[in-house]
């Protein structure tokens, strides 16, 4: 358990440092995949404990040994926003790509002149 | 149990999605839909008020679930209140854009009206994932209408404008995700009413997740750098709805944080911190206003001071201070917006880029635009009897009574300031060089008169009716 949190603090970390000092688009889009890959994980970890079972009402399964299913719908939910952040970033970096010869966003301001 | 709060949210959100279908039947039929519903959502949200106004604190189940399974809607005054000013907003933005829009871009209104009911839920709903879905539907299509009909430079604004936005939606993620862990609730009574139980140290860590993450949506010094390229190239009713409405759903979070959650109360850090903040975001936000060129930047560069107004408010702390930062907000919503449509209709027909150059004698050609541009100007630097002038005045006296003379000095020094770069363009609109033919298109000219008329009408009203003061400060004492 320890070092799945070991394993969010590290993805999270990461994702942060690639969006904060890339220059490349797609490296950026990449980085926030892998910060909310940390999060998701991170709300996935809060739920799990050793034994639980899926948090559907069965005959001889008592609630205490079920999952929270709340993180759960959390993190689909984040999922299908991320995709969809996901998806418009990158068909907004392909029309820039299209436009500027370039992914990199140092060199795009000087293609505009 | 009154149905209006998920009204308010839904009425844009089903036109938002019957938009491509009406578009079928024909576009004059999406046009005059897209201003009913604006409408209707309007009235909507002032039965809300009225509402909450009469029968106090509103809490909304959504399908009937309480609230330890369900989702709630939770309305006080103060939610109420930014509703109210969220739909005003948007409405004014959407009856602009009925001219604006063109044959075939249908899903410029679908994005709008999607917006809309992003911003509206962000202020009335009780739950802090839903807070988070609120947000992220407001910034998806704040991406897509700032990158909508416009060239390479507004991309780049749309990209840069993501990441920063991204950014935040994972601080307030991880954040949310920390006070679930730490309480088991996500419910923001069941937070504030459980929040002296836990442990600070978590708390506080996720408090400064979630704070940072506000402060990158509503553009705080040094957190800005998204803003004056996304104001500056996106089309005037974008830019509107950004600087206007967009501006007060952050606004509006913050201050829920402070004053529902009491985090301002006994922190005198956390309101130092706002307090500096404030102060430099003001000194930068005008500093920077007067060597732009173009005149969407000066405004979103005077958006940036104003929101350092509203932070040095809220560090003072006080309930006036907290009065005036309200009025202030609804102040800034109406001239801001006021302010960007008469650009659009100065630069009319040009290539919708409006810099200081472009409005050279404009004044003359569209001499109504051209007064509503002055008088929104003289308001968002402060000249009284105009209603902005009122609530700097407010927040100025704030300053004082809670013993803070510098920030009420440099209060008074950042109007000066933004005397001198709104002096210069509001001169450049009245020299003229060449003669320039009136542009006039009813729709956009009526909304501009209702705007600046509502500009006036709010402005005198607190000067010459002692009525209206007393109005607004019985609204103040409910909303707070």
């Amino acid at each position: 358990m320890q070092a799945a949190y070991l394993a969010v603090i590290y993805l999270f970390c990461l994702g942060l440092y690639c969006v904060v000092t890339e220059k490349n688009l797609i490296k950026i889009a990449m980085g926030f995949v892998i910060m909310e890959a940390g999060v998701l994980l991170f709300l996935v970890c809060l739920a799990s404990f050793p034994d639980g079972v899926p948090p559907i009402v069965l005959e001889g399964v008592t609630s205490s040994s079920m999952v929270d299913p709340i993180p759960h719908a959390l993190s689909l939910t984040a999922i299908v926003i991320g995709a969809g952040t996901t998806g418009y970033m990158l068909s907004l970096i392909i029309r820039l790509y299209r436009q500027a010869g370039t992914v990199r966003i140092d060199r795009m301001g000087r293609t505009e002149q | 149990m009154t149905h209006l709060p998920i009204l308010v949210i839904i009425v844009p959100l089903v036109y938002a999605f019957l938009v491509p279908l009406l578009d079928l039947v024909s576009s004059r039929l999406r046009t005059s839909a897209a201003a009913a519903v604006a409408v209707t959502h309007l009235v909507f949200s002032i039965a809300l008020f009225i509402h909450v106004f009469q029968n106090g604190t509103l809490e909304y189940q959504l399908g009937g679930w309480d609230s330890e399974v369900g989702i709630i809607l939770y309305i006080d005054g103060l939610a109420a209140t930014f509703a109210v000013m969220i739909a005003l907003g948007t409405a004014l933005v959407a009856w602009y854009s009925l001219d604006f829009v063109r044959e075939g871009e249908s899903k410029y209104f679908l994005l709008l009206y999607i917006a809309s009911a992003g911003l509206s839920g962000a202020v009335l709903t009780g739950d802090l994932f839903n807070l988070y879905v609120f947000i992220e539907i407001i910034a998806l299509s704040g991406f897509a209408l700032v990158a909508f009909r416009r060239g390479f430079r507004a991309l780049m604004a749309a990209m840069r404008y993501m990441i920063f936005t991204i950014l935040s939606s994972m601080l307030i993620l991880l954040a949310i995700a920390f006070v679930y862990a730490t309480m088991g609730t996500l419910n923001l009574g069941e937070i504030a009413a459980s929040m002296h139980q836990f442990d600070p140290t978590v708390l506080k860590v996720s408090a400064g997740m979630f704070l940072v993450g506000v402060a990158l949506k509503l553009a705080i010094v040094p957190l800005h750098g998204w803003l004056p390229a996304t104001y500056g190239e996106s089309s005037t009713p974008v830019g509107a709805l950004l600087a206007g409405v967009g501006h007060k759903v952050p606004l509006y979070i913050l201050i829920r944080f402070l004053y529902f959650f009491e985090a301002a109360a006994g922190e005198q850090r956390l309101a130092t911190i706002l307090l500096g903040i404030g102060a430099v975001t003001i000194a930068f936000g005008h500093f920077m206003a007067l060597g732009q060129p173009d005149i969407r930047r000066v405004l979103g560069f005077s958006s940036i001071a104003h929101t350092g107004y509203m932070l040095v408010g809220l560090g003072i702390g006080t309930p006036f201070a907290l009065v005036a930062v309200l009025f202030h907000a609804m102040n800034h919503l109406i001239v801001k917006l006021s302010a960007f449509f008469s650009v659009g209709m100065l630069t009319r027909g040009d290539r919708e880029r409006a810099t200081v150059l472009d409005l050279q004698g404009r004044g003359a050609a569209s001499p109504f635009a051209g007064m509503a541009f002055l008088v929104s100007t003289l308001a968002l630097i402060g000249i009284p009897p105009l209603g902005a002038f009122a609530s700097k005045w407010a927040l100025i006296m704030a300053a004082i009574r809670a013993d803070h003379i510098g920030f009420a000095l440099l209060m008074i020094a950042g109007t000066v300031v933004a005397a001198v770069y709104y002096g210069r363009i509001g001169k450049t609109l009245y020299i003229s060089t060449d003669d320039l033919k009136p542009d006039r298109s009813w729709t956009a000219e009526g909304v501009l008169y209702g705007s600046a008329a509502v500009v006036c009408a709010v402005a005198f009203s607190f000067a010459l009716f002692p009525a209206a003061n007393r109005i607004l400060d019985e609204l103040m004492v409910f909303i707070i």
